[in-house]
């Protein structure tokens, strides 16, 4: 095939579109043959090159969003009529073939799938009636033991029913976590309002006894009898430093094992840890990369 | 290499060589070539199919030899389209990428 002839027929196949869209494309393997000409191959390579003609002029009209069964025969006119009518009286046939082939395909199984869709109708019913009289729901499966199918379809039934659920228990936990996390809020800072004032009050009291050492000290070397007093309120002032230590600390401690206790969450939604552990992934994967 | 791989890149590939300069068909299939092996009269319709869509825009220049060549450039729209395509792309590699890695890790 040279190149005349491959552009009459690949414009044979193209007939439906526009004629300055025929002209654009052709021209574009046109050149494309003209320019492997200049690199020293014969118009048969390149043209092979191209693949088999059908295939590319398919192409070619899905670019153009045409379906290509339209333009199957292509229908060149004069030089078709004579040589290869039998050719596509055949494939005609051919064609006729395969739409009836696929339109009665179609019809069963369109039929298949109302059956089907009956079928199943019927059977969730069925499992509906029966619910009641049925307890453990493994037994329903065995009483409507007819053929593979009615088990699958209650089975995927229940599936739903049960994520429906899970969907409501996931629901109710997450609102119960927050009510959670806000009464543990308010409990929080309570206790560390309570803990504040602790720490600041005994503080307090060791300033005072602080001051009270500081007087009985310059008291002392002018004989007044006060060292039972000075031993008191050193320890007095000791014991007021720690407690108001030891209440600091309890704030501090107490913040700590809340946030620790939130994150790991007594109600922890599972769904999110697995989020979370998807995304650490992602991200090692990320680093690995 | 697989002609469904193929055929779901070569558009990424074909935005990015005109994205690079502006070319004309012939020199645009070599390019591809480059990349991929691809059926050379595919890649005529591709560039059909995205001047019609608006990202690529076509212009006629002189050669020295032969006829006057259309040349093919990228549009803005061209460019935000390929770069979709490319965030596509690297997405679909990397889950595909990683998923293999895992059947590896189990084995």
């Amino acid at each position: 095939m040279n190149k005349e002839t491959f552009l009459e027929e690949l414009r044979g196949y193209l007939r439906i579109l526009e004629d300055q869209e025929q002209e654009d494309i052709l021209a574009e393997y046109a050149q494309h043959i003209d320019m492997k000409l200049q690199k020293g191959l014969s118009e048969e390579e390149a043209i092979r090159d191209f693949g088999p003609m059908r295939e590319l002029a398919a192409e070619i009209l899905e670019a153009y969003h045409v379906k290509p069964e339209f333009d199957k025969k292509p229908s060149a006119g004069k030089v078709d009529w004579k040589g290869t009518g039998m050719a596509d009286t055949g494939k005609w046939f051919r064609k006729a073939k395969s739409i009836l082939k696929s339109k009665t395909m179609a019809v069963i199984e369109g039929i298949r799938r109302g059956y089907h869709w009956i079928g199943k109708k019927c059977l969730s019913l069925a499992a509906f009636l029966w619910k009641p009289f049925s307890r453990p729901r493994t037994k329903a499966k065995n009483t409507i033991e007819g053929d593979l199918h009615n088990v699958e379809t209650v089975k995927i039934e229940q599936r739903t029913k049960k994520s429906f659920f899970t969907a409501l228990l996931k629901g109710i936990a997450t609102v119960w976590n927050w009510l959670w996390a806000f009464c543990i809020w308010w409990i929080r800072l309570f206790w560390n309002l309570l803990w504040l004032f602790m720490t600041l009050f005994f503080g307090g009291m060791a300033l005072i006894t602080l001051a009270g050492v500081g007087t009985i000290l310059v008291l002392l070397p002018q004989g007044y009898p006060m060292v039972g007093m000075l031993l008191i309120c050193l320890g007095a002032m000791l014991c007021l430093g720690t407690l108001s230590c030891g209440s600091y600390s309890l704030i501090l401690h107490r913040k700590k094992e809340m946030s620790e206790g939130e994150t790991e969450g007594a109600f922890g939604d599972v769904a999110e840890h697995e989020l979370d552990n998807g995304t650490e992934t992602e991200e090692n994967y990320e680093k690995d990369v | 290499m697989n002609p469904q791989f193929k055929k779901g890149v070569l558009e990424l590939i074909v935005l990015e060589s005109v994205r690079k300069k502006d070319m004309y068909g012939y020199e645009l299939v070599e390019e591809v070539s480059r990349v991929i092996d691809v059926n050379e009269g595919t890649i005529y319709p591709l560039l059909k199919r995205l001047t019609n869509e608006h990202y690529f825009e076509t212009y006629l220049r002189e050669s020295s030899e032969g006829p006057p060549r259309k040349y093919y450039h990228l549009t803005a729209a061209g460019i935000l389209y390929r770069d979709s395509l490319e965030a596509e792309w690297d997405e679909f590699q990397m889950r595909v990428s990683r998923f293999l890695k895992e059947g590896k890790g189990h084995e």
